[in-house]
């Protein structure tokens, strides 16, 4: 399989603070990467670095071979990055349907994602179309986000914390959603501080601590290894 | 203070509206602009006063004034310059080209001055008496309007690509650059067009008075209300109803987000500029036709302009159009009733209302 996102010996700063410290990561084509670790330790930085929110100072970052280091977010997500945002970020003041229709692509007439698939794999959006997104529910507006970055019609998805602050219930139709994008050929990278939650979904996983990636492995090794879970995620 | 008679309320509250209008136009891009941006733009007003005199001058040349022949010149000697100023660079040092441009520009003043008797740099700056136009069509106006229009809104353009969009949220700069540009597209108007007061025609059946139960009142003044009503609706739904309303929307909740799932914000800053500046020159001819056109205008309507989005509420189309209707009633009412207390009457209320809610009546804060 071929390399489709690859994030070589990045360094990020957060004004004077140094937050990733030579960061590398790779995600193939069709594959689920799970990137775990505590609070604080850069996980949502490295999804701002690949995004272009907050470019690395060194390093590079490329995807399906090019350069997207210094790129445009807006350009980068037309590439086929789809971002699915810690805290969701769904723009409250527009309606489901409008969240969905800024996010879709002039290029993207007969491609995969439209409003019709969204509302398949998330019923509920479809019930709520009209409704302003700020006033939906945390679960439904994680569907919105993930909805959202699906109508950009990614090769690659990135999803942070889609679990944080959810019912165990919800969690749940996420993790199927999931499942079910994993099994179309879309890659996915999910960053999770529920190391549970990502370890039934992934294919392999990478431990991120202090800005470095201390551990790659499948997720069965990971959870087989005390010491990385006693000392990178908290976890005995 | 005087009284008023039943009529005499009737006559005012339709001039009011008329003159809510004018403020409408101009307010509306103001809020836009402030709303959305988050900047302070004290260039808009000067869109509507400049977009006044580009209707003024496209109406000469439409209409057949003399006009159009020293504007040409004036573009052709300052394309030959560029051209001048490229070729020479290809061959000698900038410093040796512009000293070559500016012996060129002695030998030529001089020449011209004693040999054909008229100055060469007129050839770049003509001076044009603008004359006001009699004759008028409807046909004529609207395309005089349009292009008037465009060149303001592409002004716009060009100032927040170029000056704005550099500046990012730094409000003292972004208040030193607009106004700055205000004072060089009022001094720039004043030394193209000269310091005279003028009208702009108001084209045929617009310029007659209807008689209603014996109450004269302007058709142009219902003109103005029409158009106001007609951009307002379509402010509405381009920006409720449509894809790129969302757009525009998506990028004031969270701009960030926005650019990653493949907004370019740019493009929308750009484009929100672009109208904002439209909507001042709309405005600004329309009201031309009504205030007239002449230097300070600008700056005598803006302070009514802030009026209505303090009143209203910056950033919210509704607060524009309740801001202009209470700010032009009372306006004309004042001028009415109080005459030396105009503008008290009217901006009492203003700081009354900054200090109980500095949002404004439908601001969002």
């Amino acid at each position: 399989m071929s390399t489709l996102l690859s994030v070589e010996d990045i360094h990020t700063y957060y004004g004077d603070s140094y937050v990733l410290q030579g960061l590398s990561i790779h995600v193939d084509e069709g594959e689920t990467l799970g990137i775990l670790g505590r609070n604080g330790m850069g996980k949502t930085t490295l999804i701002n670095s690949i995004m272009g929110f907050v470019p690395p100072r060194r390093g590079a970052i490329h995807f399906r071979g090019e350069d997207i280091t210094t790129a445009n977010s807006f350009d980068i997500s037309k590439m086929g990055i789809g971002l699915c945002p810690q805290g969701r970020r769904v723009f409250p003041t527009l309606s489901v349907r409008e969240n969905l229709l800024v996010a879709q692509q002039e290029h993207d007439v007969g491609y995969r994602w439209d409003f019709k698939e969204v509302y398949e794999l998330f019923p509920r959006l479809g019930e709520r179309a009209g409704q302003r997104a700020g006033s939906l529910s945390g679960g439904e507006q994680q569907m919105l986000a993930v909805g959202r970055a699906l109508m950009t019609n990614p090769s690659c998805l990135i999803m942070d914390e889609p679990s944080e602050g959810l019912a165990p219930m919800i969690i749940q139709d996420i993790g199927n959603a999931i499942q079910s994008l994993k099994a179309e050929g879309l890659a996915v990278v999910l960053v999770e501080q529920n190391a549970a939650f990502a370890v039934k979904t992934v294919d392999r996983v990478c431990v991120i601590t202090n800005g470095k990636v201390v551990h790659e492995s499948s997720p069965g090794e990971l959870w087989a290894n005390e010491e990385v879970r006693r000392n990178h995620l908290g976890i005995g | 203070m005087t009284t008023l008679s039943f009529t005499n309320i009737l006559v005012l509250s339709y001039n009011s509206l008329s003159y809510a209008a004018i403020l409408f136009l101009l307010a509306s891009g103001l809020s836009l602009i402030f709303g959305v941006m988050r900047i302070v733009n004290l260039a808009h007003a000067a869109f509507f006063l400049f977009a006044g005199y580009l209707a003024l001058e496209f109406y000469n040349i439409i209409f057949g004034s003399l006009s159009l022949m020293p504007r040409i010149i004036q573009l052709v000697s300052w394309t030959l310059l560029y051209f001048a100023w490229r070729g020479l660079n290809l061959y000698v040092a900038p410093r040796h080209a512009a000293l070559a441009l500016l012996l060129t520009y002695i030998v030529m003043e001089t020449l011209c001055s004693l040999v054909w008797s008229f100055r060469f740099f007129e050839l770049f700056f003509p001076h044009v008496p603008v004359k006001p136009v009699d004759r008028i069509n409807f046909a004529g106006m609207i395309t005089a309007i349009l292009v008037a229009l465009a060149i303001a809104a592409l002004c716009g353009m060009f100032i927040e690509r170029f000056f704005l969009r550099r500046l990012g949220q730094d409000t003292l700069s972004q208040v030193l650059v607009t106004i700055g540009f205000a004072f060089i597209l009022q001094d720039g108007s004043l030394y193209t067009w000269g310091g005279d007061n003028f009208m702009l025609k108001q084209p045929w059946p617009l310029n007659f008075s209807a008689v209603v139960w014996g109450l004269s009142l302007p058709q142009y003044r219902a003109f103005m209300i029409v158009i106001a009503v007609v951009v307002a609706a379509a402010l509405f739904l381009g920006i409720e109803r449509t894809r790129l309303g969302a757009i525009m929307r998506a990028a004031v909740d969270d701009p960030e987000m926005a650019r990653g799932i493949g907004i370019n914000t740019n493009v929308v800053q750009m484009a929100i500029f672009a109208i904002g500046a439209l909507l001042a020159a709309t405005g600004g001819v329309v009201g031309g036709a009504f205030f007239g056109v002449y230097p300070g205008l600008d700056f005598e309507i803006l302070p009514y302009a802030f009026a209505v989005v303090i009143i209203g509420g910056l950033g919210s189309l509704g607060g524009a159009v309740l801001g202009s209707i209470v700010v032009g009633f009372i306006e004309n009412f004042g001028t009415a009733l109080f005459p030396e207390l105009s503008y008290f009457a009217l901006f009492a209320p203003m700081a009354i209302i900054l200090a109980i809610k500095p949002t404004g009546l439908f601001g969002k804060g």
